[in-house]
């Protein structure tokens, strides 16, 4: 199941900036909520124009199948994303299961 | 152990900025090479001070490129003396150049392994380099509440979290997540250990990002490097939003 996580990215510069989120970009929450980290499944590119917000939504697959679904929960991005071109929601419940040793 | 890599790689260092710049001057003097020299100790010096290169990588270059052309040079048995290499190369009548930078290579593994923190490499920002598989088993002393360690292990997201960005919370999930499946303990802070002799060694081990199919997202316009460089903020992340959250936020 795809779960749906709402961004706003700040541009205050005098310039237009070009931001990309590579497919796999990985959002944490809280560890102490319990609820699942995510990865994105797909790859997003905006352009911010010079001092505005951007607000927009994007969309992940979940990375810990333990935990519960997150809910209107405060997260943050991580400088990780999930390597893989395509995102596979069971592919990535048995990589993050079965790390490698 | 780590000490002396680092003492290796510092003779050889000195060992070029002393006598090798000699022998060049001796020998290549005004000619391109001699300048490429010269510049490239310059630079190693720079970044071995600033603890930008690794006594490994200082190893593989002189081993392998412009400087491999001095790797049969002898050591003077002072300068051997003075960064008290002797006990490492007992047996050695004559120590070479090649010899301290093999050394470097051969236990460079091993210092690897007891590394006791996870670090960014060098240029992560800009230009991600890919991030090996490694574990790491760290001594728990008797308390099964392994969360100080992942802590200590992964303080180097501590460093990033001014710019609102995370990754510690992340790898402790993952580790949680992958200890419920392979049927290991999973204790979290809030819970009293089980373990009544207190004085048991336990050990966990600890997977870098890789182990779990983690890279980098960083590069050129990514979100991340454009945030670590200051061109934009990320001012708000709600997971779980229902779909038309951007739209009626709007509205609001």
């Amino acid at each position: 199941m795809k779960i749906q996580a709402g961004i706003e990215i700040a541009n205050d510069t005098d310039e237009e900036v070009e931001v990309i989120l590579p497919v796999g970009s990985i959002i944490e929450l809280d560890v102490s909520e319990e609820m699942q980290n995510i990865a994105l499944s797909a790859s997003y590119k905006f352009t911010i124009p010079p001092y505005s917000t951007l607000k927009t939504q994007v969309e992940g697959v979940c990375l810990n199948k333990d935990l519960s679904e997150p809910s209107m929960a405060s997260g943050r991005f991580t400088p990780f994303r999930y390597n893989s071109a395509t995102i596979d929601q069971d592919e990535v419940w048995s990589t993050v299961s079965n790390p490698e040793r | 152990m780590k000490s002396k890599i680092k003492d290796c790689a510092k003779v050889i260092l000195y060992w070029h900025q002393n006598i090798g710049i000699e022998i060049a001057t001796e020998n290549y003097f005004k000619q391109d090479i001699y300048y490429k020299y010269r510049e490239l100790i310059n630079d190693l010096h720079e970044a071995f001070l600033c603890n930008e290169i690794k006594p490994e990588k200082i190893a593989r270059i002189q081993l392998n490129d412009l400087l491999n052309r001095f790797s049969h040079e002898k050591i003077p048995k002072g300068m051997i003396k003075e960064f008290r290499l002797e006990t490492i190369f007992k047996n050695k009548e004559i120590i070479r150049l090649e010899d301290l930078a093999k050394y470097i290579l051969e236990y460079e593994t091993e210092y690897d392994q007891t590394e006791s923190v996870f670090d960014f490499p060098q240029g992560w920002i800009d230009e991600p380099s890919e991030l090996k598989p490694k574990s790491v088993t760290i001594q728990t002393s008797g308390n099964s509440n392994f969360d100080p360690v992942y802590h200590a292990y992964y303080k180097i997201f501590k460093g990033i979290k001014q710019y609102n960005l995370g990754g510690l919370d992340l790898m402790v999930a993952a580790h949680n997540t992958a200890k419920i499946y392979q049927n290991e303990p999973v204790q979290h802070s809030d819970e009293p250990s089980c373990n009544e002799n207190t004085n048991v060694e336990e050990s966990t081990t600890i997977n870098n990002p890789a182990n779990f199919n983690f890279q980098f997202a960083t590069g050129t316009n990514t979100l991340i490097t454009n945030v670590l460089k200051g061109k934009i903020r990320i001012t708000r992340v709600v997971v779980g939003t229902c779909r038309d959250w951007a739209l009626k936020d709007k509205t609001e």
